[in-house]
């Protein structure tokens, strides 16, 4: 037999490996290995990654890790059997779960107790003579034929010693060899990024690491050849190996997992029950169960019910139910909602029946994995009770969340390689401001970015520097938690994966993320947490308070005030239409029912971008070009958008009608598009959609335009079903704003931070659409922005920065007990940290109480005690000697307490010494072509990944907002100065297309602005 | 009267008196710790970096936005200690009397220098003249006290006299009230106040500010209202135990020379012992008769008041020293310290006769020179022969364990310094005969390669080896090796 690496790290063991386990598995495979096991430390990080590879590559991954045991030393094991898995995922889960985040270990009793099926290796770490010791050990604990006593050549002196030694040991011992080469990189390369990780494992930077580093490039995976040469004199080490290949029977395809199932009422099993409840949400549903109905709900319940999923939908229904009776907004997203069923049980609530959506795309016969229901929740508190809840029901370890792999990324990849090489820290922190959120397109090379951080070209570490960089670039960093998703098990899923705290208290994680969990057939509940259904609850529930209650379900989806202010891109604060592309799109789109938003929600997302789809579409809509819909018989499914395919559903329907697609094939092809899959696996599917076409006599033009559609947005498919969701809360958030608009925007401040736009830019929304936004103050406000009447909102002390929950909990109480009767009054009664009161004298907080801001500042600098006198209004004398603070110093005093201000505009103060440039509102009088020069406060910097290096700023003055188009080379000659200016004056060329009216940037300058205005923009997220 | 010179933006004037960066330029001094923040962030600019739009609290990168050809220097301790020297320097040009208040700012008290009343123009330009010739741009301000002296001296241009009463309250009324360096905290609320310069703070009450701003807001009270008198913390100048003689005819031979420093030891010996302290080293400095000179320390094993053993270093150092011209003047210091009270070993020290190792050491030093002689440390790394020399006298850094792990078992390698260029006959990619100086060996047996590398990180230092244990035919084992494309035999074992 051919060489199998049986000791080879991933840097999923966190910077003890220094390659990706695809990488691994990759290199294994080019080396003609059949097998490769990944041991990573103290958890199956990797593992599912490996698996999913070598089943790609048509070799094996053998399961394994390194434990951490009680005495600090490392001890390899390999999983032979399903038992073997399930002890060690329980074993790793009870070390990691005792132990603080990132450490675990594991005693020799608890290996004792959990060593069946499982087989260990001797290791490559001890010393020779402990090792004497340590192997017999293992013989006691595993029996000798499921020990292997490893011997390792990495041409370093000493080893032949060591190895004879070893040899010795197991022939004494009656105990087997085999040859391994302890890899903790795919190539020889590797040793570099490995050489950084130990320096900076050990918290030091290369130069001082000294002997902790590898002594030479050794330990790399090698091949056949390459081992047999090494251990030309030891047949056996390597004969031995399919020794240990023989007694594995276990890979992840077998993983034993099963999706908990649902305690039905008696006289009912699972499918009965569904059906029952089905039938019975359908008749709330709909007014009348019609055959097309029962059709598809039968339809989709004999799939669900072939599938065996009866009880994850019940599970998924009892938990909206959960919700929903503790008065939690709650809705399906994503597929589900092209379910009937899942719209009779109340997970989702749109109609896929009326809106002709497709089941398979989210449920089919063939489907080999479990269907994804992701249920957007309120964030906040809301979600976490119900989050809880799952934990709840499912303990002891049957749910957790699924991980986040954070990798490391241009900053992070910056500054942790400039750390191990020793650089000065101020090119690393240069570099990070250079390029904030590193990961948009970058249009200049990393030695020219490294460059303009200051980093001398001729430097002697550049050149490691950037191939460190470049190889650390995407590898594990760490392991977070997913922000929503949750996955269940029936029976423990402690012995499905093994699960580890996470840093929040109260939440437990498994060790792979959402993919592996996919590929590995495990089923995830998302648990989203939106910010804008948060926003529409407090928004009813203020609107039922003051008398006119809305109910979402039946707002008219027709109203045309709602539409015209979309179409007039008048869209700040509202879900998924207020981005600046969005914005940018919409009065081109002119939305006038409820299935343009759907399209409008669709339509500005990568796939459609990047496939060109986008002026297509809008041409076709607005008559300047022709509707084709590639074959007569896409009418239906492609009709309603013109013939441009824009949602998932559409290409599988295409695949189905013209090449005859099943259920299962129309799955493979969905999977195929989805966003981590190969370009091979696309071109398989491709070749087999042509294959059918051409059988079904399809003509070759047909063929080619089918080919094209599907494969313009393949990379990033968008399925209607989930773009209906989201329309259905863009547009009550869209009606609530125009209907309900002081509520409405009282609970978007209350939401912060959420959405692209900040609090200062809503309030000054909020009052160009007529609202009066009164400030906060400790006699009128609440702890929340509150509505005072139809006009006026009151702003809540929760937007005072500084000011705690508890001094504003204990203000709103004495306040409740009795009314302040004047400064002094309320500083006896509550007592604060000067700062705090600072914050709200600054902010005017105070000025209800008989002052200005600057005699507040001046009376709450004493401090106030309780005495015989202090009670008698009127002891203190009054003779405050500071003057009232200038508006423009009003200006500075709520930014620095808010970050906004309920008064006039930075912009307003700096008009009158800016008579040349252009307020936004007078823009779109400007002629197309006109060059002029535009100013305000940057709220936005956006470099999408679809515009190949350009940005879109908008700046905001006191009357709107003007949006700005810099081509990516204007971007890189102004770079620091767009990236770091909070105020910017562009001059560059008027630009009115479609109704769309945008400035295209020739020159920008920083804009000085006298008084100090900080408040958040949305920056190239 | 009072005189106050200060140094503007000190930190960056430090740093720009001992670089060859242009002062017209602009230039932003980047610190962490001083600004109170994680990173840096600029603390001060020059004028035209100020020019540009650069203030302080800016990060690096936000300066460079509005000023792209911007400099960053970095603060430097060491050279703001030398140019507070200079600074002391120059203020004990004109009084005794004087105090260094804070770094790049002195008052002197010129109460009883009578040839500066009445000339404190010149005084002042002489003074700010001086300083420049040190690349110093020094600001200096006279007053009847020192406080008052030191905010005429921030608003200086170069220099300011506040000669009376009136003078000083219409020169603070319209002062900045940074001119006073407030806390941060206060400075805060006094912006928030609205009280944005001198005039304005006095005008509110005096019991009121310290209700509110505490005793320091009394004290700035008190000095934004001019002031009074206060003594000054005078800087006195520490006892040196130093003795310098120019000679009348310059001396050529060691023999008077000799006769010299013992006299001057002999003085110094009894200074240091009436303050109950011995001496840990000996400098001596020599000037010549070509404005040339030597300087060099001589350290003392173990701190003594022995004048023959002094005299017996400085003898041994000066045995092999020579000079191209006769020296005209001679001086010697003293470091002093206070004697040893520590028993040592119970039965026996360390070293025998420190003092006499210290001799010995002193003449090694002499011979091969001073960085040459002292302990030798292994360094952390894999290179053969990677060390590092420490003074026998200096402690050794601390750090990570040092030693190569023992990987070598069995028979000693005996090292040939420095190894031998050989050539090597490679045969199957194993070494089967080579050739060093006029011998020819062939190889029976080999092990190897070990393959060692490092520093791979930094082009100028990397380096890798390959490493051979062979076997001659006539029984000897050696270690050759191949580095940089060139054999050579290591040495031999056993």
């Amino acid at each position: 037999m051919s060489f199998i690496e049986l000791h080879a790290r991933s840097a999923f063991s966190f910077l003890r490996g220094s390659s990706s386990p695809e990488a691994m598995v990759t290199r294994a495979a080019e080396l003609g290995m059949s097998h490769i096991a990944i041991t990573d430390r103290d958890g199956f990080y990797g593992s599912a990654r490996a698996h999913y590879k070598a089943k790609e590559l048509g070799i094996k991954a053998i399961v394994g890790v390194e434990l951490t045991m009680e005495d600090g030393s490392v001890q390899p094991l390999l999983v032979a059997t399903r038992t073997g898995y399930q002890n060690l995922c329980q074993l790793i889960t009870i070390a990691k779960l005792r132990a603080p985040k990132g450490q675990s270990r594991v005693s020799w009793v608890e290996l004792e107790a959990y060593a069946e099926g499982l087989i260990a290796l001797s290791g490559d770490e001890a010393e020779a003579i402990p090792m004497v010791l340590h192997i017999e050990r293992l013989i006691r604990i595993f029996g000798r034929e499921r020990v292997f006593v490893e011997v390792q050549r990495h041409h370093i002196r000493g080893e032949t010693l060591r190895n004879r030694q070893l040899v010795e040991t197991a022939r004494r011992l009656g105990a087997c060899i085999v040859a391994t080469n302890g890899p903790y990189h795919a190539t020889r390369e590797g040793r570099l990024l490995m050489d950084a990780f130990t320096a900076l494992r050990n918290h030091t930077h290369l130069d001082e690491a000294g002997l902790l580093l590898a002594a030479n490039s050794q330990r790399y995976l090698k091949g056949d050849a390459e081992i047999r040469r090494l251990f030309a004199d030891l047949p056996a080490a390597i004969g031995n190996i399919q020794r240990v290949v023989d007694g594995i029977e276990y890979s992840l395809e077998n993983l034993g997992y099963e999706f908990p199932s649902y305690a039905s009422p008696p006289g009912h099993d699972q499918a009965s029950f569904l059906r029952e409840m089905a039938y019975a949400g359908a008749k709330d549903r709909y007014d009348k169960i019609t055959p097309a109905v029962r059709k598809q709900l039968d339809h989709e319940l004999r799939i669900i019910g072939s599938l065996g999923f009866e009880g994850y939908f019940l599970v998924v229904w009892d938990l909206v139910r959960f919700a929903k009776e503790n008065g939690i907004f709650v809705q399906g997203r994503g597929s589900a909602a092209n379910s009937a069923v899942c719209y009779c049980l109340g997970i989702t609530n749109a109609d896929p029946i009326g809106g002709k959506l497709l089941f398979e795309r989210f449920l089919s016969e063939g489907r080999r994995s479990w269907p994804d229901i992701d249920l957007d929740l309120p964030s906040g508190d809301q979600r976490e009770s119900v989050i809880q809840e799952l934990y709840r029901r499912f303990a002891p370890h049957g749910a957790a969340m699924t991980a986040n792999v954070i990798t490391y990324r241009g900053r992070s990849a910056m500054r942790e390689m400039g750390k191990a090489l020793n650089l000065p820290e101020d090119i690393t922190a240069r570099f990070s401001d250079l390029y904030p959120h590193g990961d948009f397109p970058h249009t200049l090379e990393l030695q020219e970015q490294l460059r303009s951080a200051g980093m001398p070209m001729e430097h002697p570490r550049l050149q490691s520097l950037v191939k460190l960089y470049q190889q650390v670039y995407g590898l594990p960093r760490h392991l977070g938690q997913h922000s929503g998703g949750m996955v269940l098990c029936s029976k423990g899923l402690n012995r499905i994966v093994p699960l580890e705290p996470a840093s929040m208290p109260g939440r437990v994680v498994v060790q792979w993320d959402k993919d592996d969990c996919a590929d590995l057939g495990i089923i995830k509940v998302d648990l989203l947490g939106l910010g804008m259904l948060a926003a529409i609850e407090e928004t009813l529930n203020t609107c039922a308070l003051r008398g006119h209650p809305v109910d979402l379900a039946k707002i008219p989806k027709d109203d045309p005030a709602t539409y015209e202010m979309i179409t007039r891109a008048d869209t700040v604060g509202l879900f998924q239409i207020e981005s600046r592309a969005q914005m940018a799109t919409l009065p081109r789109m002119k939305p006038k029912c409820f299935y343009d938003i759907v399209i409008e929600v669709a339509i500005i997302r990568p796939g459609p971008i990047v496939g060109k789809l986008v002026h297509p579409y809008l041409n076709r809509r607005s008559g300047k070009e022709k509707v084709d819909l590639i074959d007569p018989r896409f009418e239906d499914v492609l009709g309603r958008t013109l013939g441009v395919p824009l949602f998932q559903e559409q290409v599988l329907q295409m695949a189905m009608i013209i090449a005859d697609f099943s259920g299962a094939e129309a799955e493979d092809l969905r999977r195929a598009m989805s966003f981590h899959r190969s370009d091979e696996r696309m071109q398989k599917v491709m070749k087999k959609l042509r294959e059918a076409m051409t059988f079904k006599n399809v003509p070759s033009e047909t063929q080619e335009s089918v080919v094209r559609s599907i494969q313009s947005f393949a990379l990033y498919g968008f399925p209607e079903s989930h773009a209906i969701s989201f329309a259905l809360i863009a547009y009550a958030s869209a009606w609530l704003k125009v209907h309900r608009a002081v509520e409405f925007y009282a609970a978007l401040l209350n939401c912060q931070p959420m959405g692209f736009y900040s609090s200062a830019t809503l309030v000054r929304d909020a009052k160009l659409h007529g609202l009066s936004v009164k400030p906060v103050c400790i006699v009128q406000s609440s702890a929340h922005c509150t509505v005072e009447n139809d006009r006026t909102l009151r702003l809540g002390l929760n937007q005072l920065r500084g000011v705690n929950r508890q001094t504003i909990g204990r203000i709103l109480a004495e306040r409740e007990r009795e009314a302040w009767r004047d400064l002094d009054d309320f500083m006896l009664r509550c007592p604060m940290a000067k700062d705090e009161r600072r914050v709200l004298a600054g902010s005017g907080a105070l000025n209800e109480l008989g002052h200005h801001r600057r005699s507040a500042l001046w009376e709450v600098e004493t401090t106030r005690e309780h005495d015989l006198f202090s009670r008698i209004a009127g002891m203190r004398p009054k003779n405050a000697p500071l003057a009232p603070m200038t508006p423009i110093e009003r200006l500075e005093a709520d930014y620095g307490a808010m970050e906004l201000t309920t008064g006039t505009h930075p912009m307003g103060y700096a008009r009158k010494d800016l008579p040349m440039v252009w307020r936004a509102i007078d823009l779109q009088h400007a002629r197309h072509g006109l060059l002029l020069t535009i100013g305000g406060q940057v709220i936005c910097r956006q470099r999408p990944g679809t515009a190949k290096g350009n940005v879109f700023v908008s700046l905001e003055d006191e009357t709107g907002i003007s949006n700005v188009f810099v081509p990516s080379a204007t971007f890189e000659a102004y770079r620091l100065v767009i990236t770091q200016e909070p105020f910017l004056l562009i001059h560059g060329r008027m630009q009115h297309v479609d109704g769309v009216t945008s400035v295209m940037a020739l020159k920008i300058e920083a804009l000085r602005f006298d008084a100090c205005v900080h408040a958040e923009s949305h920056d190239f997220h | 009267m009072h005189a106050a010179i200060h140094i503007p933006q000190f930190p960056i004037q430090a740093v720009l008196s001992a670089s060859d960066l242009k002062r017209d330029a602009p230039i932003a001094l980047l610190d962490a710790a001083a600004a109170g923040k994680d990173k840096d962030v600029v603390l001060h600019i020059n004028e035209e970096a100020s020019r540009a739009g650069a203030h302080f609290g800016m990060t690096a990168t936000q300066v460079q936005a509005r000023c792209p050809q911007i400099s960053f220097i970095h603060r430097d301790n060491e050279a703001e200690k030398a140019a507070q020297k200079k600074l002391l320097e120059c203020a004990e040009l004109w009084s005794p009397d004087f105090e260094s208040t804070r770094p790049g700012l002195c008052v002197l008290d010129l109460t009883h220098v009578k040839p500066v009343l009445g000339q404190e123009v010149s005084c002042g330009s002489f003074i700010h003249q001086h300083l420049a010739r040190h690349r110093f741009d020094a600001r200096i301000g006279f007053a009847n006290n020192p406080d008052l002296a030191i905010l005429a001296a921030q608003a200086a241009d170069p220099v300011l006299i506040l000669s009376s009463d009136d003078d000083a309250e219409r020169f603070l009324h319209s002062l900045p009230i940074a001119a006073m360096r407030p806390s941060k905290e206060l400075h805060r609320v006094l912006t928030l106040w609205g009280v944005r310069t001198l005039g304005a703070f006095v005008e509110l009450q005096r019991q009121d500010v310290s209700a509110r701003l505490g005793h320091e807001g009394l004290l700035l009270w008190d000095m934004a209202s001019g002031g009074h008198a206060r003594m000054l913390k005078l800087v006195r100048p520490a006892i040196s135990y130093r003795e310098e003689m120019e000679l009348e005819h310059a001396v050529e031979s060691l023999e008077p020379l000799l006769f010299i420093l013992r006299r001057m030891l002999q003085g110094l010996v009894g200074s240091l012992s009436e303050a109950w302290l011995v001496a840990a080293s000996v400098l001596i400095t020599l000037r010549f008769a070509d404005d040339a000179s030597h300087q060099h320390e001589l350290r003392v094993a173990e701190p003594t008041g022995d004048v023959e053993l002094l005299f017996r270093l400085l003898h041994t150092h000066l045995e092999s020293f020579t000079a191209a011209a006769p020296i005209i003047q001679v001086a010697l210091e003293l470091k002093p310290v206070r004697a040893l009270g520590n028993q040592g070993q119970l039965f026996e020290r360390a070293l025998r006769d420190p003092n006499r190792f210290a001799e010995t050491l002193a003449q090694l030093e002499a011979l091969v020179g001073a960085e040459r002689v002292g302990r030798a440390r292994l360094l952390p790394s894999r290179k053969t022969d990677s060390f590092a020399v420490t003074g026998y006298f200096e402690k050794a850094p601390s750090g990570r364990a040092t030693s190569v792990p023992d990987t070598t078992h069995g028979l000693p390698l005996r090292r040939f310094r420095p190894s031998r260029k050989a050539d090597v006959l490679i045969v199957d990619e194993m070494p089967s005969a080579f050739y060093s100086g006029n011998e020819n060996h062939a190889l029976i047996a080999s092990e190897g390669p070990w393959l060692l590398s490092g520093d791979w990180w930094d082009a100028a230092t990397a380096w890798q080896k390959e490493v051979w244990l062979v076997e001659t035919a006539e029984g000897c084992l050696y270690q050759i090796a191949k580095e940089q494309g060139a054999w050579t035999v290591e040495g031999v074992v056993g």
